[in-house]
């Protein structure tokens, strides 16, 4: 485990990991840079603990995830007073797990793929992206995410579920119609 | 457990998904974290609220505060009494006229509305009444309207 004798070389170690995780949560890349700067003023104040702890990186992303759910929390609830009142649609939604298909993966190379996975990320509803950026980035299990988003177990997913849904129509549209990011169909 | 474990190990979107590499942070990111934390530096302890000062010098600084208040009482006191006498005095003179003109406008201006307001019909009332729930709704409707197009993302 490295230990860093200044803050610059801490920060320039975990940055794109604080900064990648608050994008995926959040999905804007002004709101991730914020809440990056955030961590880093705490992790400064902590830095004396850091420099030389192992679990660095996962004070870093427990900080990042609080703040990025705090900063949506704050923000969707003003959203939602006009335009989203509460969807308990979900509730009774089956609860079968993802189907393994072989539709993705032939057509396109990986890193094409992976473009334009990280698009339909950020274009997924928030209330689908997070409990599935938390469960497959953060390895949290649906009891620890419903717990942490205050939603119920099934609820939690219904939503993962509709995520990868979404995710694997996306990547299967782009390989059908041959879509690879910057050089295809828009 | 061990099939939700499976499944992503043998799906290839999970796969994709849990190979997908970090995003490269902005370059300005050092930048703006280095610029907040001085902007957070502590003050020294003559910039900040009395409350954080150390005890000592709260204490001294309390006591010079009374001092100084009281200095000013004790001196002041005979220069706020010929103040004060000179304008009680001009008050007497010109201000009482002037207060008893406006007593008499405000009066004038109930009486005048009292007489239009106990005049008005009923239907009036009720005219007035909606047309204040009508201006009330459509103010609130204008705003969720704007609120939803300044924050609406595609």
């Amino acid at each position: 485990m490295a230990r860093f004798d200044t803050f610059e070389s801490f920060m320039l170690a975990y940055q794109d990991m604080v900064y990648s995780h608050a994008f995926r949560l959040l999905g804007r890349e002004a709101d991730a840079e914020d809440v990056s700067q955030e961590v880093f003023v705490r992790a400064y104040n902590h830095f004396a603990d850091l420099s030389s702890s192992p679990t660095a990186g996962g004070w870093l992303k427990t900080v990042t995830r609080n703040l990025c759910l705090n900063h949506i929390t704050r923000y969707r609830n003003r959203w939602r007073f006009f335009s989203e009142f509460s969807r308990d649609d979900d509730e009774d939604q089956p609860l079968w797990d993802v189907p393994v298909e072989e539709t993705t993966g032939t057509a396109m190379s990986e890193e094409d793929q992976r473009q334009i996975l990280e698009k339909a990320l950020q274009k997924l509803p928030v209330a689908q992206r997070v409990p599935l950026v938390l469960y497959h980035f953060e390895d949290m299990s649906y009891e620890e995410i419903a717990a942490q988003l205050k939603i119920s177990l099934p609820k939690v997913k219904t939503d993962i579920f509709r995520a990868r849904e979404s995710l694997r129509k996306k990547l299967k549209y782009a390989a059908d119609t041959g879509e690879v990011l910057g050089r295809g169909v828009p | 457990m061990s099939s939700e474990h499976e499944t992503r190990e043998r799906d290839p979107l999970l796969r994709l998904l849990r190979e997908l590499p970090d995003h490269k942070a902005p370059a300005t990111l050092v930048g703006r974290v280095q610029g907040a934390i001085r902007a957070r530096a502590p003050l020294p302890w003559w910039r900040r609220p009395l409350t954080e000062w150390p005890p000592f010098t709260r204490f001294l600084g309390v006591a010079c505060g009374l001092a100084a208040s009281a200095a000013i009482l004790w001196f002041g006191a005979a220069l706020v009494g010929d103040i004060a006498g000179t304008a009680s005095g001009w008050v007497l003179r010109n201000g009482l006229p002037v207060m008893a003109l406006g007593g008499q406008v405000v009066g004038a201006f109930w009486k005048v509305a009292a007489i239009v307001l106990g005049r008005m019909p009923l239907e009036a009332w009720g005219c007035a009444g909606l047309a204040g729930v009508l201006v009330y709704t459509s103010g609130l409707g204008i705003g969720t309207v704007f609120w939803k197009v300044a924050n609406h993302r595609s």
